[in-house]
């Protein structure tokens, strides 16, 4: 099947370039491949439906991300009946969803990523873009739509706070 | 410290769509933008213009498509409760339950999309059966389509399965059960027809 305008063309280029930073995204998010699956094809069907009624998006990446996480926040929702505040302290942590799929690391990378799901939603947000999704910090700046120095600084504070984590079990 | 983060790297470039799944997703995309084509936007003009020229011209424009749409909707609506032998079923397999059919992404979607169409079916010929309309050639060809939705059913439980989601595979699997055990009698009308044939 080819694209039949310069718009799809553009859009599946953008899909061959995305999906699977979004499905990394969208997995280390909810431990679940075939749920993560859906919400990547979700968070596509959806950019799309935006951009072909005529809206334009100046930053598709970012809004790629924006739509993800808020699918993301939907699944949550649909699973567990929790106030706003409880389902904000959730987010970061390993989702309560079924967990059949989850991909086991060593015990020292799951360590890692069980702290850095306790961050606050500024420091996680870039520490895992950084890390996970293996983009630079001025790649992550211009997804977020930030300067790439606030970026640079969120991720060593990000980093740090890590580290305090870790020394609190080891002490 | 910076050890751990990059090991933490290295450990989820691992993590990847394989080939298939990036190419199933992208064929159901690709599909999906087909059938929702970029709705161009109207240029810009002068307000004097659009006032003087345009207004009627596109609340006119506008009429048609609302008809037109409406009109759709109202096929598709009207389709809904259409058995087959009926003039507008062929709009209702053919096209209402093929588009629903596209948005399904996942294998979990699928085979619930699957379970429904059997359900419908099952519906579709309990109602023939009840206006006395089952008759030997319509029986036939729809044990035939519901032989061929149970089949693709039961594949759809097979890759949740091997892809270890379990949940959903018996979730499908008891919708199934149910659908059966609620149309029994049909079932076994069109199942005896396919086992005499």
């Amino acid at each position: 099947m080819q694209p039949s305008s310069k718009k799809t063309a553009e859009f599946i280029s953008l899909y061959d370039e995305m999906a699977d930073q979004l499905f990394r995204h969208c997995f280390f998010k909810v431990s679940n491949r075939e749920l993560a699956l859906d919400l990547v094809q979700e968070t596509f069907a959806r950019t799309w439906e935006y951009l072909a009624a005529g809206k334009e998006v100046n930053n598709i990446k970012g809004f790629l991300f924006k739509v993800a996480n808020n699918l993301i926040i939907d699944e949550y929702r649909k699973k567990k009946v929790v106030s706003l505040e409880t389902l904000q302290e959730q987010i970061g942590f390993d989702a309560p969803v079924q967990d059949h799929n989850r991909t086991i690391f060593n015990v020292e990378v799951d360590t890692v990523l069980s702290h850095i799901k306790k961050l606050d939603d500024k420091y996680r947000e870039v520490i895992m873009m950084r890390y996970v999704n293996d983009y630079s910090p001025k790649e992550i700046a211009s997804i977020l739509g930030e300067s790439e120095n606030a970026v640079s600084v969120r991720i060593n504070r990000g980093i740090k706070k890590v580290q305090e984590m870790l020394n609190l079990v080891n002490n | 410290m910076k050890g751990k983060f990059k090991i933490l790297q290295e450990e989820s470039q691992k993590v990847a769509l394989d080939e298939s799944e990036r190419q199933a997703l992208r064929d159901s995309l690709m599909s999906y933008m087909e059938k929702t084509p970029v709705r161009e936007p109207v240029i810009a003009q002068s307000e004097a213009e659009s006032k003087r020229r345009n207004i009627t011209k596109t609340s006119g424009t506008l009429g048609i498509l609302i008809l037109l749409l409406l009109a759709g909707i109202g096929v598709s609506y009207a389709a809904e409760q259409t058995v087959p032998g009926d003039n507008l079923y062929p709009v209702k397999v053919s096209v209402t339950e093929k588009v629903r059919g596209t948005l399904c992404f996942s294998e979990k979607r699928r085979a619930e999309h699957e379970a429904a169409l059997i359900d419908r079916r099952l519906q579709e010929a309990e109602k023939l059966h009840d206006q006395s309309r089952l008759s030997a050639n319509v029986r036939q060809a729809m044990a035939d389509d519901f032989s061929h939705h149970v089949q693709t059913l039961s594949q759809h439980v097979q890759m949740l399965t091997q892809n270890n989601n379990r949940d959903a595979a018996e979730k499908i699997t008891a919708k199934l059960e149910s659908s059966l055990s609620t149309h029994a009698d049909v079932v076994h009308i069109l199942t005896v027809n396919a086992s005499e044939n």
